[in-house]
């Protein structure tokens, strides 16, 4: 930074009466700046990594927090000799933000597949050169095939699981098998929906025997005000059900089926549907970020994670469902027995993917906006 | 673990009654007690301890809740310290907390020593544009977290091209502490009186020793407050972090609410413990340091280096 | 907007001083106006660095966002600006009336937890300072350390006491007092929670400027024959003023901005302006609105300091 920089802020630090004075002040200033700089730099630690060339045996993966199974990065670097560094991150739309910016420095992320299409639309990641991923045909082929990458052009799927109802059918005092599971009067006041435009609207749209995916806008308004009145009768609007759910603060809560297994595990009375009338399925999947340093290594662990054990061992672990059809004979009985982690293919045939909206979008987000502010 | 019983319950230096030897006046050490203040010393030390209750009830729950069992913080299974030794295990929780700390101190470090700068300058100066320059040090108070982040993240990758890591999340999380250790400092100095400063140079003092020996040592608790703050501020921020931190600089609250998929399991519970016991311990070793070089004469005990008085 | 303006008044303090010296008259009076000039090129070398960080990392950034309030929002882009043109509707939009009960549900918060924190915060700091003794640091240091723990499981342990079956409705119930009160999803569960989280930010500064109060003084008005209501007023109040001023700011405008404790402890009619702020970033899909929102509210908070600041005297601040 010189004087002429810019006059205006280097103005003020000028000693009118001793020039030189400020000058080396300000000298002295940006020094003292460059050090603490330089103090970050030195503890970044698993950053940097140099451009072409061979690629350096690093991978710098973006994920959720506990969502891998403990063995599979040490697995994963016995392997193949490379250093992975996992950092977490809390929302598709933190995640969107940084991707979208470019730059970021990772090679792997997992996005959930609404976002993959946001993604791929905005030209933010890599194309994948499925030669180097001969274990992607261990997929299950309704996720080789599925609309949001048909033929597996840029995601790789991680996880995949729906979104119906976690209850307590004791507290509830009865079962609950559809949305209208909202109205019983048990329920007034115990209940929470997600904090998810798409997921709530969705929601409302099987409530109201709609496609989940209508951008109609009367369908719209008619989901809108089916939400308003809905948040008169519940107690939230959050994401955060697990502990609530678990201990009798929230008896009905919409809810992602991984979550509702593990609050299982401490609640054995916490009972999980997916509604009669319809809900979303989603799924996680790996996908490499343009400008990616390491998409050689990159397409390695993905070609790692589709191996029958090491996917089966993510699947045991987190408790979501596998893509992974070849994983299926290595998964614990409890998990691929449970008709609502694996559902039946009946069931599945109806389960829907969200799909892009393109600018309709923006219409759910206001009508979205209104619900929250009401 | 008489660490842990100092800060579970909180009446510990309640328990010692007004009636014992620290009440002598901090400023003279004439007084015993201000015993004909509107503030009745007794009743002052009956709202301070129901002060520290409320601090400390949901931290006794979380004292308690990380020696459960089970896998909640709701629900009571039975006493285990198996979320000690997952704690031990966890390569990444424990990285996440020394991010958290390198972040945290340099930070911290930083902003004290520029805010302090600052808060002198606005404090004893005068000069055009004082106002407003009094008025401006209060934006980044007032920005809406988010906001601070998305910008900072366009700044940092779009305008300055830096790569996202330790370094980002540093100025980030300076640029968010000076205001709030200039704040602070500031009213520690208002009302200085100066002709300390005066006196002090009509006994030959040169203005360095005169700031160094008379003026430092008034601001020191303004200081120590101003860089408490800052560094409170810093380990808790997960907004402003999530959009600056990069490729190895996940910090322990990006941790805790990447949990999402998971859900937040008790190590965190087991770690805040551990961080409770740790520091509560440095507090009581502090102290009795500081006891033992009073009574030894010393002027200096940790008493006055570290808050004054 | 107040920010820009700034940068540039202050830049002009290298011209000869003059004007608003009336404004800050209330500090003790500089006798040598000689000395002026050079009073303002120390101040300005002292507050360089503190100039160049907030310029290069708060005002640059700031710029962004205005820019961003003036912009059209997108699916992929969040913000564009097609053709160059500024589209000012969301600032209209921000001022929409439907967002005027969230606005005042924010400042009725960030109010009640001001006031909460002064009434804890103000004898529990007059006692440290003035009869804390060699426990000073310690009791200090007890004030800070529930904060050294993570914000999301306070937050929980609140929720497992406040919870329906919790342990406060337990407590309560063995005690014959009833079980099932509702405390969670109340505006009172989020002033609490407030509360709860800005509490150090009122206590520090009050106890900074407390504890330089002179005891002598107070022995000397009641020597001179005040009683304690006046001396408590006159000499204690007086002191801490500075501090108290400082603890309000610092728990009133942060907690102005907070949405993390209205979404956890709160329910659905708890919105604030910041989590309308936040969603506009997230879900809500409308980074232009949220800007136009962010600025409206910054604007709304520095006019509000300038002039009390103008008005009472700067010194105070």
């Amino acid at each position: 930074m010189t004087e002429e920089h810019d006059n205006v802020r280097v103005a003020f630090l000028w000693d009118p009466t001793s020039p030189r004075w400020s000058r080396r002040r300000f000298l002295q200033t940006m020094g003292f700046m460059a050090a603490a700089g330089a103090a970050g730099t030195s503890c970044g630690g698993g950053g940097g990594s140099s451009g072409s060339g061979p690629e350096a045996k690093r991978l710098n993966f973006y994920n959720w927090t506990d969502y891998i199974a403990e063995s599979t990065i040490p697995g994963f670097t016995k392997a193949t000799g490379i250093k992975v560094t996992y950092d977490n991150y809390s929302s598709n739309d933190d995640l969107f933000a940084k991707i979208r910016q470019g730059g970021t420095g990772y090679d792997l992320i997992v996005p959930t597949d609404n976002f993959v299409v946001k993604m791929i639309d905005g030209g933010l990641l890599e194309k994948l050169d499925l030669s180097k991923i001969p274990n992607v045909k261990n997929l299950d082929p309704r996720f080789r095939t599925a609309a949001f990458d048909p033929g597996n052009r840029y995601s790789i799927p991680w996880q995949w699981g729906t979104t119906g109802i976690g209850y307590d059918p004791d507290a509830v005092g009865s079962r609950v098998d559809d949305w209208t599971g909202f109205d019983l009067p048990a329920v007034k006041g115990r209940s929470s929906f997600l904090d998810e435009a798409r997921d709530a609207f969705g929601m409302a749209m099987y409530a109201l025997g709609k496609d989940p995916n209508s951008t109609a806008a009367g369908d719209i308004e008619a989901a809108r005000k089916y939400l308003i009145a809905l948040k008169k009768k519940v107690k939230q609007i959050t994401s955060d059900y697990q502990d609530p759910l678990k201990s009798g603060g929230l008896i009905l809560a919409q809810a992602y089926s991984g979550d509702v297994f593990q609050v299982q595990a401490e609640n054995k009375k916490v009972q999980y549907v997916i509604p009669k009338s319809g809900a979303f399925q989603w799924v996680d999947s790996l996908c490499i970020p343009k400008g990616a340093k390491h998409p050689g290594n990159a397409h390695k662990f993905m070609n790692y994670i589709l191996e029958p054990k090491v996917g089966a061992a993510l699947t045991n672990y987190v408790q979501y469902g596998t893509p992974n059809k070849a994983a299926l004979p290595f998964v614990d009985k409890a998990v691929k027995d449970n008709p609502l982690i694996m559902p039946p293919a009946d069931v599945l045939a109806e389960l829907k993917f969200q799909k892009p909206l393109g600018e309709a979008e923006l219409k759910i987000a206001d009508a979205w906006t209104s619900v929250k502010t009401s | 673990m008489s660490a842990i019983d100092a800060s579970a319950s909180a009446p510990a230096p309640t328990r010692r009654h007004p009636a014992t030897p620290p009440l002598r006046s901090p400023a003279t050490g004439r007084h015993r007690g201000g015993r004909r203040t509107l503030l009745r010393p007794r009743w002052l030390w009956v709202h301070a301890a129901l002060t520290y209750v409320f601090l400390f009830a949901p931290i006794a729950v979380l004292v308690v809740f990380s020696f459960n069992s089970a896998r909640s913080g709701s629900r009571w299974k039975s006493a285990s310290t198996t979320w000690y030794r997952a704690l031990w295990r966890n390569a990444d929780i424990q990285r996440a907390f020394g991010n958290t700390l390198k972040v945290g101190l340099v930070a911290t470090a930083v902003a004290t020593v520029i805010g302090t700068l600052a808060a002198f300058a606005l404090s004893r100066y005068r000069f055009r544009g004082r106002l407003a320059y009094s008025t401006f040090i209060f934006v980044p108070l007032v920005i809406p977290e988010v906001v601070q982040g998305v910008s900072l993240l366009v700044f940092f990758l779009g305008v300055l091209r830096l790569q996202l890591g330790m370094r980002t999340l540093m100025l980030a999380h300076i640029t968010f502490s000076i205001s709030f250790v200039i704040v602070v400092v500031k009213a520690r100095l208002a009302g200085f009186d100066r002709r300390l400063e005066e006196a002090a140079a009509d006994l030959g003092a040169t203005p360095a020793q005169s700031f160094l020996r008379v003026v430092l040592p008034l601001a020191a608790p303004g200081i120590a407050a101003g860089a408490v703050l800052a560094f409170t501020l810093s380990f808790d921020d997960v907004i402003i972090s999530s959009f600056t931190a990069g490729v190895g600089s996940t910090t322990l609250p990006l941790y805790i609410y990447g949990q999402t998929k998971v859900g937040v399991k008790p190590t965190i519970n087991a770690l805040s413990t551990s961080i409770l016991a740790f520091t509560s311990t440095l507090l009581v070793v502090g102290m009795a340091l500081s006891r033992r070089a009073q009574r030894r004469g010393t002027s200096k005990g940790l008493d006055t280096t570290m808050f004054g008085g | 907007m107040a920010a820009p303006p700034t940068s540039e008044e202050v830049t002009n303090g290298a011209e000869p001083p003059s004007g608003d010296e009336g404004a800050t008259g209330a500090a003790p009076v500089t006798p040598r106006p000689r000395h002026a000039r050079s009073e303002g090129a120390k101040a300005h070398g002292l507050l360089g660095p503190t100039t160049i960080w907030l310029t290069l990392f708060l005002l640059a950034p700031l710029v962004i966002v205005i820019w961003y309030s003036v912009g059209t929002r997108g699916v992929i882009n969040p913000v564009q600006h097609p053709g160059g043109k500024l589209n000012w509707s969301n600032f209209s939009r921000a001022l929409d009336p439907s967002f005027l009960p969230i606005f005042i549900r924010t400042v009725a918060y960030a109010a009640a937890t001001t006031v909460a924190s002064l009434i804890l915060g103000f004898p529990l700091a007059y006692v440290i300072a003035r009869f804390g003794g060699t426990w000073k640091n310690v009791l200090l240091g007890l004030i800070i350390l529930p904060f050294w723990t993570s914000y999301l499981v306070r937050m929980y342990a609140w929720r497992f006491i406040l919870d329906e079956n919790g342990l406060a409705n337990t407590v309560l119930g063995s005690l014959g007092l009833g079980r099932n009160h509702q405390f969670t999803n109340t505006h009172w569960a989020v002033v609490l929670g407030l509360t709860y989280g800005f509490l150090p930010f009122m206590v520090l500064p009050l106890y900074a400027s407390l504890e330089r109060m002179d005891a002598g003084l107070i022995e000397a008005a009641y020597d001179l024959g005040s009683n304690r209501f006046s001396t408590f007023w006159r000499i204690t109040f007086r002191t801490s003023l500075p501090g108290v001023v400082a603890g309000v700011l610092l728990t009133f405008i942060p907690a102005l901005g907070d949405f993390v404790t209205p979404q956890l402890l709160g329910g659905t009619r708890t919105q604030t302006f910041g989590s309308t702020i936040q969603d506009q970033f997230g879900q809500g899909q409308n980074w232009p609105l949220g800007s136009a929102m962010a600025v409206l509210l910054m604007a709304f908070i520095l006019v509000g300091v300038f002039v009390y600041t103008s008005r009472v005297g700067e010194d105070v601040l």
